[in-house]
């Protein structure tokens, strides 16, 4: 008996090796991390991924937050204080008629590093405004960082960013005879203690307090603001240069990456058997023009072809799943399905099917294919793996599908966004472990079947 | 093995024919190729009248009646108005004689718009990096395939089978990513990609050792990830065939261990061998586009990725051709030695 | 005549995953010169091994491999593998394996694997070698154009008379015979063994005839041993064997041999050969034995001398 006869044989071939079975667990934590996605990721992500707004309140390119215990929790995480925080005041000189608002927030900062970023929104509710932003720090250093006006309707500060800010911290600095450092990011300057020089390696911790104050000429203007402090850590698995928290993304391209990785297999190696054994079966001039057909398949630049193809059309993940199936239709495992079939085919029971008038249909279906059932699942599984990194090939390229976050296309943003050059470890790595971890998964049990399936390993 | 050859020749030329023709209907089905082709004329036209005396004299309306009305004629000459067979048929026969047209954006650095220039003057440092490193780990992985035929089931032989299977399912561009993680950005022993410095040395041997320190790693990277699957392969083959019968004869015969190994397991190993390779190296050439584009190395592969980019679609196109036409002919090769290595094959038995 | 091979308690074991097989197990035998020993046995019996233990083609997995196998006086095994190839292998013994399955390297051409033996051994030119490669093809009958050959262009009678002539190459004074006419049909066996008979007496050889066919065997056998679950279970002259057989085993051989003209009632021996790992205990055949006794289940037999050379392994004839 060459060719194994059950299914029982191919489950207890990789429950019986080692490697079947490391194979099989990490499957099962990958399915797993899978199912989470559906409860961890209540939202549309598809939308939502590329949807800025949505992530706003995530700090830029920030470590997952366990490295911090590495590093004694001295890295930031992200404070934001809400309107609801600011503390107001506000009150309408009748005499010169102006209003004032003066909104005030205190928040308490302990950590041993600087934050990322700054940012104040402000919402100004009436036609404009004249606005001064204070910074006090702990030891009372009341520095101004803004001074200007303001228009209807939501303005945002990019305290780290603007050029202006510098000036003004700046000079505030100089007016209060405090030294200005060479170091000139704000989120720097504002936690430092700017009374000695050259003390620019710790933040000063303690509380700190913003405050707002607006003039109007608008008996009814109203002004709210929010602060966001960004830290430097976030989440299970940081956040990319989009402030998309990666985790989202890694556990969404779970199960994307088994969805796509399994359909292209199970589609393309049923279909090849499938044919290759029509092939042998019906023989003659069929078998001739499959064996042509495949020849010639198997020699078609399929990458180039299918790069021209995502090039010149639009194409989302299922198309692409498409297409690659049609791309696939024949293939090696054609050519060893036949040659497997013409050796079923001589043995003696099915000529005594064929002689007791079992018609031949029914033979194929019934004798014959569950015959290749095995070795069809073992190349399923090992080609699994081949379709996800296709999948993750395309990303790189800058193909692939635009909107869904997969594994692929978040190791391509990494390399893109430059992860490698800058040494953003967990953008790259972590999406490339959980790929590396598939395809391991897949080899481990695929190599475990083939031990079963392909005759020619097996010991005498 | 006249017969034999020309019945493959046959079967490659169909392949060729099937696959530029497929790319080109893909390419057509919009319509696209007819676009490019149409607006290029329009270019040429334009151009041409430009420099004819008396043209700025002319409106706006009078020049674009004269520019439509040489565009038609020009389109019924070239054939652009006929149904879609004739069309990408005849598409089909540019693409065969490497007539390529012109790009739509990129510009060779001799500044050439035709695709075919644009190409040729990449396909050199392609055939450089992946030629040499297919070589090596061929060689490295048939020796190692030797070795571990020697003592089959040892130890050594099932942690290189782990080792094997590792690095079959991932691809060598992403060990490449992650190599120049490693190697680039955390050890600062090989550069981060590209295939000179900038600026290049201006000596011969400088420039010499400036390629051979980039080509460093995305050869290492080639070697290690591809030599392992190839290795096992190799490794399998020979001990089946070192279980043959007549590799009993040979040892009876008292012939000594290494004209054994040579003439009698890896002499009949060599065509099995050779179809593996080639159904590898087809792989290879794909593979080969995106571990360039990860390295930045500056031959078809990161071509292909500018391509896409800019959308370029007659690079696009033209790349797949060239594609189409290396595997054939990587294939006819192949081929050729299989034919002189396998005597059943001269025949015409198998 | 005198004893030309002695070998004696011969063993070999081999591991495998499920653990030692002990292919040959305490083989003994003597081979006069000029005579033909014909071992006999059903698949696995360790036939096959006994003959690549003499020519000593080892597996890797080698466990055990000891006894004496001793060459007009000289106890080969003693010799180092260096000395063994270069004096023993081929020159004094040759084997012929089932030429028509794979015994030849497809991918070179016959006439010089039949030359191959001379070149490396005998020191011939290449050229004198092939000359000599064709005169010894001319022996077994084929025609010289046959060397330039390769051995998918040859029929299966044509690749074995190929092997045969392959096993002359160097004048050996014994030649072991692996099955060399099982995959053939009947017209080429004959063909075949008449060839080897005539060479016998034309090149003086002494012959280890080894088969599943009894007999095949007792057409060109002196003497006979028949194995069993890789132990010898009788020996004895052919006729001897052929017609009055001892052992209950050979006894159900030849009774399972179907015969042309005679209405006999065909007998199988039931049950399946033993297993080479862990062998049943006691007499290795009692479990398909018609007349085993409880002895049998515990001890192992030995061979008896049942009468003058003439050995059994069987509690039927021992104490």
């Amino acid at each position: 008996m060459s060719i194994p006869r059950g299914l029982q044989d191919v489950v207890d071939a990789v429950l019986r090796s080692k490697t079947g079975i490391i194979g099989l667990s990490i499957l099962i934590a990958i399915t797993v991390l899978s199912t989470l996605a559906i409860v961890y990721v209540p939202f549309d992500v598809a939308r939502e991924w590329n949807n800025p707004s949505f992530w706003q309140y995530n700090p830029r390119l920030a470590l997952p937050s366990w490295v911090n215990t590495f590093l004694g929790g001295k890295l930031p995480e992200t404070i934001i204080i809400s309107n609801d925080s600011f503390r107001k005041y506000s009150y309408y000189l009748e005499i010169v008629g102006l209003k004032y608002c003066i909104l005030e927030a205190e928040f308490l900062y302990p950590y041993k590093d600087f934050p990322s970023e700054l940012r104040l929104s402000l919402y100004v509710d009436t036609e404009g405004a004249f606005v001064t932003i204070r910074w006090i720090q702990p030891s009372g250093v009341d520095i101004t960082i803004w001074k200007g006006s303001f228009k209807q309707g939501l303005n945002t500060v990019y305290i780290s960013r603007q050029m202006d800010i510098r000036e003004y911290i700046r000079d505030s600095l100089k007016r209060l005879n405090l030294t200005v450092p060479s170091i000139v990011n704000p989120e720097v300057i504002l936690f430092m203690d700017n009374s000695i020089a050259h003390s620019e390696s710790i933040p000063v911790n303690g509380r700190y307090r913003v405050r707002v104050e607006a003039v109007s000429s608008d008996p009814y203007a109203d002004i709210e603001a929010e602060l966001i402090v960004y830290g430097k850590v976030y989440g299970l698995a940081g956040t990319d240069d989009k402030r998309r928290d990666l985790f989202v993304g890694l556990v969404w391209g779970a199960p994307i990456a088994l969805a796509f990785g399994l359909l292209a297999a199970i589609a393309t190696n049923f279909i090849q058997t499938l044919v290759g054994s029509l092939s042998a079966w019906y023989g003659g001039l069929i078998d001739e023009v499959i064996q042509r057909i495949t020849d010639v398949y198997m020699i078609i630049p399929f990458l180039p072809i299918l790069i021209t193809i995502s090039v010149i059309y639009r194409i989302d993940i299922w198309m692409l799943l498409m297409v690659v199936i049609g791309l696939s239709l024949f293939g090696g495992a054609t050519k060893t399905a036949r040659s497997m079939t013409f050796q079923i085919m001589s043995e003696q029971y099915i000529e005594a099917a064929i002689s007791y008038g079992a018609s031949r249909r029914r033979i194929l279906f019934l004798y014959i294919l569950p015959r290749l059932m095995p070795y069809t699942m073992a190349n399923i599984v090992l080609s699994v793996p081949g379709y996800v990194f296709l999948e993750a090939a395309l990303s790189v390229l800058g193909l692939g599908d635009p909107m869904m976050p997969t594994w692929g296309k978040i190791i391509s943003d990494a390399y893109s966004g430059g992860a490698v050059v800058h040494g953003l470890w967990w953008w790259i790595l972590l999406p490339s472990a959980l790929i590396i971890l598939t395809a391991i998964s897949f080899a481990f049990i695929g190599l475990a079947l083939d031990k079963v399936v392909n005759p020619r390993l097996r010991e005498r | 093995m006249l017969k034999y050859l020309a019945k493959r020749m046959a079967l490659l030329f169909a392949t060729l024919i099937v696959a530029m023709y497929l790319t080109i209907i893909i390419a057509n089905a919009g319509g696209l190729i007819d676009n490019i082709l149409k607006a290029q004329l329009r270019y040429e036209i334009a151009s041409n009248l430009a420099r004819a005396p008396g043209w700025s004299q002319l409106t706006e309306e009078e020049q674009r009646k004269i520019i439509d009305e040489r565009l038609q004629a020009a389109i019924q000459a070239k054939g652009l108005d006929r149904p879609f067979l004739e069309r990408t048929l005849r598409y089909l026969v540019d693409a065969l004689t490497l007539n390529l047209g012109r790009a739509l954006f990129i510009t060779s650095a001799s500044g050439s718009k035709a695709v075919s220039d644009i190409i040729i003057e990449r396909l050199p440092q392609t055939v450089l990096l992946f030629t040499t490193g297919t070589i090596l780990y061929s060689i490295i992985g048939l020796l190692m395939g030797l070795y571990m035929a020697k003592r089959p089931g040892g130890f050594f032989d099932r942690a290189f089978s782990v080792f094997a299977i590792v690095t079959q399912v991932i691809p060598p561009w992403f060990f490449g990513i992650l190599f120049i993680m490693v190697f680039a950005y955390y050890l600062g022993i090989t550069p981060f990609g590209g295939m000179v410095s900038v600026p290049p040395p201006r000596d011969p041997l400088g420039y010499i050792l400036d390629v051979a320190y980039h080509m460093a790693l995305p050869l290492f990277t080639w070697i290690f990830s591809l030599f392992g699957a190839w290795a096992y392969i190799a490794r399998n083959l020979i001990v089946q065939i070192a279980e043959e019968d007549f590799v009993n004869t040979a040892k009876a015969k008292g012939l000594p261990e290494n004209m054994v190994m040579r003439r009698h397991v890896l002499r009949p190993s060599l065509p099995p061998i050779i179809t593996v390779i080639s159904l590898s190296l087809i792989a290879s050439w794909q593979g080969a586009i995106i571990t360039e584009t990860v390295f930045n190395w500056p031959g078809l592969g990161t071509l292909f990725y500018q391509a896409i980019n800019s959308l370029d679609a007659p690079v696009v196109i033209g790349l797949t051709v060239i594609y189409a036409y290396l595997l054939v002919a990587t294939v006819l090769i192949l081929d050729l030695i299989y034919s002189i290595l396998d005597p059943r094959i001269r025949s015409g038995r198998v | 005549m005198e004893d030309l091979l002695k070998v004696r308690d011969l063993k070999l074991y081999y591991r495998t995953r499920r653990g030692i097989v002990r292919a040959v197990d305490d083989v003994s035998f003597d081979l006069r010169r000029g005579e033909t020993l014909a071992i006999v046995g059903e698949s696995g019996c360790g036939k096959s091994s006994t003959a690549t233990a003499i020519m000593r083609i080892l597996p890797r997995n080698i466990e055990t491999y000891e006894g004496s196998i001793i060459l007009d006086g000289v106890d080969v095994m003693k010799l180092d593998d260096g000395r063994f190839r270069e004096e023993i292998a081929w020159r004094r013994i040759s084997m012929v394996f089932q030429g028509a399955m794979n015994a030849l390297n497809p991918v070179m051409k016959v006439g010089f694997q039949v030359a191959e033996p001379l070149i490396v051994h005998g020191k011939l030119s290449r050229s004198e070698a092939l000359s000599k490669a064709r005169e010894l093809l001319g022996l077994v009958g084929l025609p010289s154009f046959v060397a330039d050959r390769y051995p998918h262009e040859l029929s299966g009678g044509m690749k074995q008379r190929v092997v045969i002539a392959m096993a002359l190459a160097l004048n050996p004074e014994i030649v072991i015979l692996d099955e060399p006419t099982s995959a053939l049909d009947v017209i080429t066996q004959a063909n075949i063994m008449n060839l080897l008979k005539k060479l016998k007496r034309d090149e003086s050889l002494s012959y280890i005839f080894i088969t599943h066919d009894l007999a095949l065997a007792s057409e060109l056998a002196d003497m006979i041993v028949v194995m069993y679950g890789g132990k010898i279970v009788e020996y004895g002259t052919a006729e001897q064997v052929y017609l009055d057989p001892k052992h209950p085993y050979s006894q159900k051989l030849l009774a399972s041999i179907p015969t042309l003209r005679t209405d006999k009632k065909l007998e199988f021996i039931p049950g399946a050969p033993p297993d080479l790992v862990s062998p049943p205990p006691g007499c290795r055949f009692h479990p398909r034995c018609p007349y085993a006794m409880p002895i049998c289940r515990e001890k192992e037999p030995t061979l008896h001398e049942v009468e003058k050379n003439r050995y059994v392994a069987c509690w039927l004839y021992g104490e």
